[in-house]
């Protein structure tokens, strides 16, 4: 059964802000430089925003209510959505039926947070109850460990090798020398790819993200309210979401993408092939072959012929995580679930300076997130098209 | 690293002491289950028991952790962490002796407070 169609709903503003290495500025900070950047863009007044959808894991021990104080806001509409990876696309499904239902005029839909030195290492050493019975004390590698047990898996099933998860890192890096708030821009080869220090075999560091403080965020309002505001913007075409899809499925071949594909293409009255620009959830690549796979670009398990044959620059033929993804800009916590979206926001409005993809309108965002166990158990997908 | 195991793990743990494992099993639907909890996933009953069993299992997967975040170790060796099916069905992360090939068959052991995996001796 399909749900309600999102129309009359626009996204604006995208934002991503703030990106560092190291930060000791709490989340709330994030927070408020993105919400500045995006009124900005915007030309609203802060005041404006009578809705805000927030995603953090170091806004503790604030609640998200603490946000209403520390950015100086009276919103009717104030949500957290703490799904990590999967948090734009989720924020961004709440958020339209919030000004779809006139529960709300503006919403800002905001991941952020800090980095302090150590921030990482605590956050990963107590995820969850199940971390730290079951995951944590062998060997404590944080969520590497399960993600280099999924790609392990993931590589014996399909026949992937470790070059075809390079030809993905190695275009995103391209991708990230082209954007100004990565972290990673300097262009690698395959080579140098393949001979990065192992950490978690057969996951390398070049596998993996770096962790980092930052904010990313956008505007979901009224098709009209964007119009009269003169802004490009995109329409939700449609947005999914599945937890915990195929529970104690091992091997962990796919996620919830799977199951909701034909939800997100017939609603939007799209096909894969009608794609111009993606963005998967890139910590690790095996999960982000799995989102390629899952949303219909390829057949389950066929993703190393698409790495290739296709080319995944912004300038190919195949645009994925044009602006470097998580591997090239960095992994700012719940930012990262945010930054793919962000960027084909920008990219179907025209809006991605030195690495527009030419004529994109059509563009699709994964979501991956929350390892509580062995696997993410959020994942979605959103369909948004530019209107221009 | 400092373990703060739930009450559960430790329930677990204490059924682990008889035969060097255990598995949850539900009392109620017969539903088996790990990670550790206090209810049943399945059918949600509270009876849930920690059974001992042999420790049966197959490999899955295997890593060698390079890095560990445990900065408070000093020179962190590298260590093997097996995924495996157990014969009662749940998957779970264990130490392991050594890379074990997928398909391998071994038998899990709660040591020193971690479950560990060993080759099977028939």
């Amino acid at each position: 059964m399909l749900s309600a169609d999102f129309s009359g709903v626009a996204l604006v503003a995208p934002a991503s802000v703030g990106y560092t290495r190291y930060s000791t500025d709490g989340a709330g900070a994030f927070f408020a430089r993105c919400l500045l950047a995006m009124v900005r863009q915007a030309g609203l007044d802060k005041q404006e925003v009578d809705g805000l959808s927030a995603s953090s894991f170091t806004l503790a021990p604030d609640p998200v209510a603490a946000l209403s104080i520390s950015l100086g806001l009276s919103p009717r509409w104030l949500e957290a959505v703490p799904f990590g990876g999967a948090s734009a696309v989720m924020a961004l499904r709440r958020a339209a039926r919030a000004v779809q239902a006139g529960d709300a005029t503006v919403v800002a839909c905001i991941g952020a947070d800090g980095n302090p030195r150590g921030g990482f290492e605590d956050l990963a050493s107590s995820f969850s109850v199940a971390s730290i019975d079951a995951v944590a004390p062998y060997g404590n590698a944080g969520p590497s460990m399960p993600f280099a047990h999924v790609t392990r898996q993931y590589i014996d099933a399909t026949g992937a090798t470790r070059a075809d998860f390079g030809r993905l890192c190695v275009a995103q890096r391209f991708n990230a020398s082209h954007c100004a708030h990565a972290l990673l821009r300097q262009p690698m080869t395959l080579d140098e790819y393949l001979a990065a220090p192992a950490i978690c075999d057969p996951l390398h560091k070049l596998d993996l993200v770096m962790p980092c403080a930052g904010a990313d965020g956008f505007l979901v309002l009224r098709e009209d309210h964007a119009k009269s505001l003169k802004l490009p913007y995109a329409r939700v075409l449609s947005v999914v979401e599945r937890h915990n899809a195929y529970p104690n499925e091992v091997p962990v071949l796919r996620g919830g993408w799977e199951l909701e594909r034909e939800r997100l293409y017939s609603q939007a009255g799209r096909e894969p092939q009608d794609v111009d620009v993606v963005a998967v959830y890139d910590d690790c690549p095996a999960i982000a072959f799995m989102q390629l796979e899952g949303i219909g670009f390829c057949a389950r398990g066929e993703a190393r012929h698409l790495v290739r044959e296709r080319d995944l620059r912004f300038c190919g033929d195949f645009p994925v995580n044009t602006s470097g993804g998580q591997l090239g800009c960095g992994q700012a916590g719940a930012a990262g679930g945010f930054l793919g979206l962000v960027e084909v926001l920008r990219q179907v409005t025209q809006q991605a300076e030195g690495r527009q993809v030419r004529d994109a309108r059509l563009g699709a965002a994964t979501g991956y997130g929350m390892v509580v166990y062995d696997r993410c158990l959020g994942t979605g997908a959103a369909l948004l098209e530019g209107m221009w | 690293m400092v373990t703060r195991y739930s009450e559960s793990m430790r329930d677990l743990m204490e059924a682990s002491q008889a035969t060097g494992f255990a598995m949850f099993h539900c009392c109620s639907c017969g539903h088996r289950f790990y990670p550790p909890q206090s209810f049943c996933p399945a059918c949600l009953a509270p009876d849930v028991e920690a059974r001992s069993s042999n420790g049966d299992a197959t490999v899955l997967s295997t890593t060698l952790i390079h890095r560990s975040l445990d900065r408070s170790v000093p020179g962190h060796r590298p260590t093997y962490v097996a995924c495996v099916e157990t014969a009662e069905g749940p998957s779970i992360f264990a130490m392991a002796d050594l890379a074990f090939a997928v398909g391998s068959r071994v038998r899990i052991r709660l040591r020193d407070g971690l479950f560990h995996a060993s080759e099977r001796t028939l």
